[in-house]
């Protein structure tokens, strides 16, 4: 917590379109030197009120101080002292890194005389000073964002508001990203920023969770998980989608269970006895947890349990309904292997060998081979532009291979790319919906497509809308609907035909923790019923839901294997999990230890990678000491998705610059 | 609140700028438009009527009969390409278009003009084509006259009388363009059709883009002011739109040869006047309409059609119904061709076209006026 007069300050905030409240009575505040996270469903009204602070939007009702100008009113004055980026990718494509900085840099009025110097630090600070002279439109989505935000910060504003600025990018992006706003803090800025990644939440100095307009929670995270009274069990299993079926079902006293990760989290009032029982009915099915023990809740847990509560019965998203009107029943073993195979030739859904894309010079896809099996959940990760979209529309047969060969349901790639399309389903990152139409329009139109008429439409319109749970809203135009619900009648759409494979491209990319929980609910369901899933993502938990994931960089898989394979046996270092109060302070001066290979934040802490955990140790808690710092917990932990595909990409990146190294 | 910042409209300026040059296939067009149009409209948009092919079933085949003829075969109008011998044939060649002026020439034609009698010969054009028709009918009729005027010299000598003395002749002279080319018309006006096309593909998609594409959300967040934005923003458009004004001058000079016989100063102000009306015409669209396509489709249509037909381009505002000439006042491009023919035909200057002038500042005022008006710094 921050001391000083806030330097952003609202009061009763509101603003209605028509007859809805966006936002609806908000107060908060933000000191210098203070991040305020402020997460929240879908059509919360983050970007409305954030919108309002820019000065920006009208403001229906309240007001706000904001650098110590008022609003309404002074919006001139207001936009003197700030920066805001927006969802949408502010800068312009045709324009290079330096004439956007330049623009921004001259409409700020940044002083000419020493500009060059700043512009030079903060290019090298986020790593984008190689890239001066490229064309924005050219950047990868993680260094656009980032390009933004130096053009945010040539002027130093004293607040800074962020809407959900780390969408859709990756977690080495994301890593800098938020490097630059820790310092950013050291220099007293203030900070207000949206987020759907949680984990990012818990690096907030304080946390407003924003439900329908108003104000739900606020705190710093530490007082917001223990708001929730209670600890949680969690069990952890290599079968975690099966064992969360099986204690929803039997499990009594679980207000409820929840997968993150490998995971289940779940909530009751006494964990111990909760425990207990889970871990007899677990085992009357052949489940044995890994470990079962009680947690803090994290502010996931807090954020859905809230959201839970404030809905209450009858609600129109209810998640345990998710997944039940899939045509297959659930009750399907979740091992893919064991899945009842779909009417497939051969054993492989997918069968890949050699396959290469190149555009011009480029090598986007560089020899990629895999097999996948049916029923599977397939997961691609990898940073931005490391060709993972291209692989997916080359399996799609919307793009043909340069090499290689391959077969998507026993269809050749290059051969028969037409009978590729007719048997799987695809979703691209952008929902492919017509937003000016029905959600009846777009799904009969979709099934049209597909060829599906009479009886069999109205049975695939009637399970498509129960399945996006749009019961009695089909005549809505897509364009009111929110993330959440847009996605999966997108996914509805694609599957209308029943395909055998299921292709995903980023399908729950700026959709808030809720429903992408929802989603996960039917590809798993899916996959239960022998559908092939094949998934990218940006979410490292997204990625442990998978059965097996490839990570891809720079056009080539370097690595394949289960989540839980991946972790154990793929990092030789240790990972050492730290808590401690202000972990951005230590930071670098942790990740500058010797022994220490890498250090980053995450969540309420720090991640440190190690050789020697027991030197490490000392030498950190010697970091922590001179800071004030005493007893912060401190152990090896198995290591993140997150932690691996850093780590993966990061001795990759070392290997290329030795064989470049070589080469010069 | 305050005032306008030079560095931020140069920083527009200049982005701007940036924008046009990396965007090469629209700078490439709006340098081909100018070149296209006039090279059309110089060459296809011809009013002038010459070699009119004509047919002759010449009865009398007399002296006198080949006199008049001649005097058709001489001038520079007539082409006279097919001799024919029967009615039939006269017909099948204008119902073919093969021949539009058809004489007939009757057996008793040089009789009667020896006898001082009246005689009449047919002529017969092809009215499909009512324009040419009309200029067609006029030549016949003038040969006509020539040939009376022949034949009363001819009589009056042939009665000893000696010359005639007081026979009147009229004399037209066309001022200004006394051959009566209609390119020399024709191609000042274009300069006018040009700026109204390339104002509209240039300046109504600016704006437009930038809400279109997101990057509107994030300018209006910083101190920008308006005057900037909208300033700024047409300085590039205003500089390839002058460009263009000195390529149409050019090549009507050296291409076409119509002669500049005014100020070339007062023809390059009141083009850039003009041009300003246009561009903040379009900036005023694409403000108020914020998608590219429609700004663009009005833009072209409410500037192009006006431009062509209620201006007095290519038809006379005088022979114009009275309610249309009505709303050719509204139609800028009115006096600013007006003021094009009076600058390059007229050789006259502000003492006359003043009034033309002062409409023509004020419609561009009233614009940039709409404009700023328009543009707001909030998404609501």
């Amino acid at each position: 917590m921050n001391d000083s007069p806030p330097i952003l300050e609202a009061r009763g905030l509101t603003r209605r379109f028509g007859d809805l409240t966006a936002v609806d009575n908000l107060s908060l505040s933000v000191g210098r030197g203070e991040i305020y996270g402020l997460v929240g469903p879908d059509g919360a009204g983050k970007s409305t009120a954030l919108r309002m602070l820019a000065g920006i939007l009208t403001i229906t009702g309240g007001e706000a101080q904001v650098a110590g100008c008022g609003l309404p009113g002074n919006e001139t004055g207001v936009k003197n002292h700030i920066a805001y980026m927006s969802q949408r990718f502010g800068l312009y494509p045709d324009l290079t890194v330096a004439e956007n900085v330049d623009f921004y840099a001259d409409l700020y009025g940044a002083p000419r005389k020493g500009r060059q110097e700043r512009v030079d630090e903060l290019l090298d600070f986020s790593n984008m000073r190689p890239f001066r002279k490229r064309q924005a439109g050219k950047l990868s989505g993680g260094m656009k964002q980032k390009l933004q935000l130096v053009c945010a910060l040539i002027h130093t504003p004293e607040v800074l508001l962020l809407d959900e600025p780390t969408n859709g990018v990756d977690p080495v992006s994301r890593r800098d990203f938020w490097r630059i706003l820790y310092r950013l803090l050291g220099q007293g800025v203030a900070i207000l920023v949206t987020t759907a990644y949680l984990d990012e939440a818990e690096r907030c100095s304080r946390v407003g969770l924003l439900n329908q307009g108003r104000l739900l929670a606020e705190g710093t995270p530490g007082e917001i998980r223990r708001s929730m009274g209670t600890d949680i069990l969690a069990v952890r299993t290599p079968r975690a989608w099966e064992a969360s079926r099986i204690l929803r079902r039997g499990l009594a006293g679980a207000r409820s269970v929840d997968v993150f990760g490998d995971t289940l989290h779940v909530v009751g009032d006494d964990p111990e006895a909760l425990g207990q029982e889970a871990s007899r009915l677990l085992a009357d099915q052949g489940i044995t947890p890994d470990s079962l023990r009680s947690i803090s809740p994290t502010l996931e847990d807090v954020f859905i349990h809230t959201l839970d509560t404030s809905r209450g019965p009858g609600a129109a998203d209810p998640p345990e309904s998710a997944g039940e009107p899939l045509p297959a029943s659930s009750e399907t073993a979740e091992e893919p292997r064991s899945a009842s195979p779909a009417a497939l030739p051969g054993p492989w859904s997918v069968e890949v060998q050699d396959l290469s894309r190149r555009f011009g010079d480029f090598t986007a896809v560089d020899r990629v081979s895999f097999t996948v099996p049916p029923g599977e959940i397939f997961g691609f990760l990898g940073p931005n532009g490391a060709g993972k979209s291209t692989t997916i529309r080359m399996l799609c047969g919307l793009l043909p291979p340069s090499s290689g060969t391959g077969r998507v349901a026993g269809f050749d790639l290059s051969v028969d790319p037409e009978g590729v399309k007719r048997s799987i389903g695809y979703m691209s990152q952008r929902f492919s919906l017509y937003e000016d139409l029905t959600v009846a329009e777009n799904i009969r139109f979709y099934g049209g497509i597909y060829g599906l008429s009479g009886r069999r439409m109205e049975e695939r319109q009637a399970w498509a809308v129960a399945m996006a749970g749009l019961d009695g809203r089909e005549d809505d135009l897509t364009s009111l609907l929110a993330g959440g619900w847009k996605q999966r009648l997108a996914l509805a759409c694609a599957i209308l035909h029943e395909p055998p494979i299921v292709f995903l491209d980023e399908p729950t990319s700026g959709v808030d923790p809720l429903s992408r929980r929802r989603f996960w609910d039917i590809i798993h369901g899916m996959a239960g019923a022998g559908v092939t899933v094949f998934v990218t993502t940006h979410y490292m938990e997204e990625a442990e839901y998978c059965h097996r994931v490839a990570l891809i960089y720079q056009g080539r898989i370097i690595a394949l294997d289960t989540p839980r394979r991946l972790k154990t046996t793929l990092t030789e270092e240790t990972i050492l999990d730290v808590r401690c109060p202000r972990p951005q302070d230590v930071l670098d001066q942790v990740a500058a230890l010797a022994g220490v290979s890498d250090a980053a934040l995450f969540g309420a802490g720090l991640h440190v990678r190690v050789n020697d955990p027991e030197t490490a140790r000392d030498r950190i808690r010697d970091v922590l000491r001179q800071h004030g710092f005493e007893d912060c917990p401190m152990q090896a932990i198995l290591p993140s998705m997150e932690d691996v595909f850093v780590s993966m990409i990061e001795s990759e990146d070392r290997r290329g610059g030795l064989l470049a190294g070589k080469g010069a | 609140m305050e005032g306008f910042v030079y560095r931020r409209f140069a920083a527009v300026a200049k982005k701007e700028f940036l924008h046009v040059i990396r965007d090469w296939r629209s700078l490439v067009l709006a340098i081909a438009i100018p070149i296209f149009l006039i090279s059309l409209f110089g060459w296809a948009l011809n009013m002038d009527l010459t070699d009119v092919p004509t047919a002759v079933w010449d009865q009398s085949r007399t002296p006198e009969s080949r006199e008049l003829l001649s005097l058709f075969e001489g001038s520079p109008y007539f082409s006279v390409d097919h001799h024919v011998d029967s009615f039939r044939q006269l017909r099948s060649l204008v119902d073919k278009g093969s021949a539009m002026v058809a004489l007939t020439i009757s057996s008793d034609f040089a009789d009667r003009v020896r006898a001082g009698k009246d005689t009449e010969i047919q002529a017969v054009v092809d009215g499909s084509d009512a324009n040419n028709a009309n200029l067609a009918l006029g030549y016949v009729t003038a040969v006509g006259h020539i040939y009376n005027a022949r034949l009363a010299v001819a009589a009056t000598r042939s009665r000893g009388l000696g010359d005639p003395k007081a026979l009147v002749t009229l004399e037209p002279r066309a001022w200004y363009n006394p051959d009566l080319k209609s390119k020399n018309v024709v191609i000042p006006g274009i300069i006018a059709l040009v700026m109204v096309v390339l104002a509209a593909m240039l300046t109504s998609v600016t704006v437009a883009r930038e809400w279109e594409t997101g990057t509107m959300e994030r300018l209006i967040s910083t101190p920008i002011r308006v005057p900037e934005l909208v300033l700024g923003k047409v300085v590039p458009y205003f500089v390839v739109g002058m460009t263009d004004v000195a390529i149409s001058v050019f090549m009507s000079r050296f291409i076409f040869h119509v002669p500049i016989r005014g100020s070339l100063g007062l023809l390059f102000a009141a083009s850039a006047v003009f041009l300003a009306g246009a561009l903040f015409l379009g900036l005023f669209l694409s403000i108020a309409l914020k998608t590219q396509v429609l700004a663009n489709q009005i833009a072209l249509f409410s500037g192009y059609l006006p431009t062509l037909f209620l201006s007095g381009f290519v038809f006379g505002i005088h022979n114009m119904p009275q309610a249309i000439q009505a709303l050719t006042y509204v139609v800028p491009a009115r006096y600013f061709i007006a003021m094009l023919r009076g600058i390059y035909l007229k050789g006259v200057g502000l003492e006359v076209l003043w009034a033309d002038a002062l409409l023509l500042a004020l419609y561009a005022a009233l614009m940039i006026f709409l404009a700023h008006r328009k543009m707001k710094l909030m998404l609501d």
